[in-house]
């Protein structure tokens, strides 16, 4: 490791910007997954059951409560 | 952009995406088991649904946060080799912890997922309970290495590097008790309000949907108590950093000069280069008062610490001040929601309260995220605080 941390402190790695490459691969990779997890999240749990088994299935609020 | 900056910013974004799942991963099967506990006790078929919804949920995210919390194992050695080779002997261990918590709540999803006609109703209840104990051990084990680099323990400094390493008691360092404290709370808070704000909101449209209202009845049930008792949380978590991390403590107040009865400013600018704060709510005393518990205590500023050695204090205060306005409403709702259930009113019918629930539902998430702003950017620019810099630490190779 000696040879690497003797490259690390010598100044070259601020004019270098390789990494720029990765970090953006994953900032796009992501992004994507946040979009396919927001819409099978959507798809699996937060839509009310459309079963016609629960279309019966109503509680109705106490009225005037609000 | 440099290359460090570019590794930082991979970093931060990568834990920025793996901490909403790894923190709905702790909340989910919470809501999970008390659905099914409540199905077994009253037989209502919607808290089933509700409890095989959450399981679902707690599924998909659970395989999401396992690739991105791969993705961060490999970048902390690619993008950290340095301080991964001196902290990793007392880091590995609650890491390796964590690799048990994490497979153990993999088997017990995997259980929880398929055993709902295969094994006993109480069988099954229990491996809900053990996803739900092992989330949230997962994330305390991952805190408490992240509260070693706050306050780093367990070996001694010979010639600048670490050695006589004892990873039990960098495990049990001055912060993990405070920082896994709150990140649990958090986690139970931001989801169970997530969960509850969105069922508020479509009740708004669907007053009398029983599915919603049982929904919303359980996510309070977590995320109230769990905003609730967050302050005190944060009170401890800013005393202990008040202590140990003096500089991250003035940056997260934006508190330049040293003084005594030292005001607690809300909102404002700092300006690095003045050493001032604009446009800030001043309460006297009030910072005295926090850090020390008396309204005269002395708080170091700012000024007592080499320029080199400032996190940035805009970005600092600015996600602290975030952080505790969005707790803040979050403790303001629950009281209310508390209050409307309290009187047995309905608070499913409850249409401003229905409102205000429905704006909550990313603060949790927000918050937690501004939270981690505080923590790592006010560590700077230390990766191990006192001991290496996060400029020592970042890998040589140019991608």
């Amino acid at each position: 490791m000696d040879h690497l941390r003797g490259d690390a402190h010598g100044g070259r790695r601020d004019a270098d910007a390789g990494l720029i490459y990765p970090f953006t691969a994953f900032t796009v990779l992501y992004c994507f997954l946040a979009v396919i997890v927001a819409w099978l999240l959507y798809r699996q749990i937060i839509r009310s059951p459309r079963g016609s088994e629960w279309t019966r299935l109503y509680a109705p609020a106490r009225r005037g409560d609000a | 952009m440099s290359d460090l900056l570019a590794a930082r910013s991979q970093m931060a974004m990568s834990l920025a995406f793996h901490i909403i799942f790894a923190v709905v991963g702790i909340g989910l099967p919470v809501l999970m088991v008390i659905a099914e506990r409540r199905w077994q006790k009253t037989g209502d078929p919607i808290y089933l649904e509700l409890a095989k919804r959450w399981a679902k949920g707690t599924a998909i995210l659970f395989a999401v946060g396992a690739v991105s919390g791969t993705v961060l194992s490999f970048e902390l050695g690619l993008l950290w080799p340095a301080f991964m080779e001196a902290a990793g002997p007392i880091i590995g261990m609650p890491f390796s912890l964590e690799g048990f918590a994490f497979f153990t709540e993999a088997i017990f999803l995997g259980v929880y997922l398929y055993g709902w006609n295969r094994i006993t109703p109480r069988a099954h209840l229990w491996a809900g309970i053990l996803v739900a104990v092992s989330g949230a051990a997962s994330g305390v084990f991952v805190v408490i290495a992240n509260a070693w680099m706050n306050a780093p323990t367990g070996f001694e400094l010979v010639n600048g590097r670490i050695a006589n390493v004892d990873p039990i008691a960098g495990m049990m360092n001055p912060m993990a008790f405070q920082q896994t404290l709150h990140m649990t709370l958090a986690a139970l808070a931001a989801t169970g309000f997530a969960v509850a704000g969105i069922h508020a909101f479509l009740l708004l449209f669907d007053r009398d949907n029983a599915f919603h209202r049982r929904a919303l009845s359980i996510a309070l049930l977590v995320s109230a108590p769990a905003a609730l008792l967050q302050p005190v949380s944060g009170d401890l978590s800013a005393k202990a950093v008040a202590r140990l991390q003096p500089a991250k403590f003035a940056a997260m107040e934006a508190h330049f000069r040293t003084g005594t009865r030292v005001p607690l400013l809300i909102g404002g600018w700092p300006d690095m280069d003045k050493g001032e704060t604009a446009y800030a709510i001043r309460i006297p005393g009030g910072l005295s008062f926090l850090a020390f518990g008396d309204f005269d205590a002395e708080v170091k500023g700012l000024e007592e610490f080499p320029r080199g050695e400032w996190p940035h204090v805009p970005i600092v205060h600015t996600a602290f001040q975030i952080m505790v306005a969005l707790g803040t409403y979050l403790v303001l709702v629950s009281l209310w929601a508390a209050w409307v259930g309290w009187r047995r009113r309905d608070v499913g019918a409850d249409r401003r309260l229905l409102v205000a629930l429905a704006l909550a539902t990313p603060m949790g998430f927000i918050a937690i995220e501004a939270g981690w702003t505080v923590t790592e950017v006010g560590r700077q620019p230390w990766i191990i605080y006192g001991v290496m810099r996060t400029a020592d630490a970042v890998t040589p190779m140019p991608a």
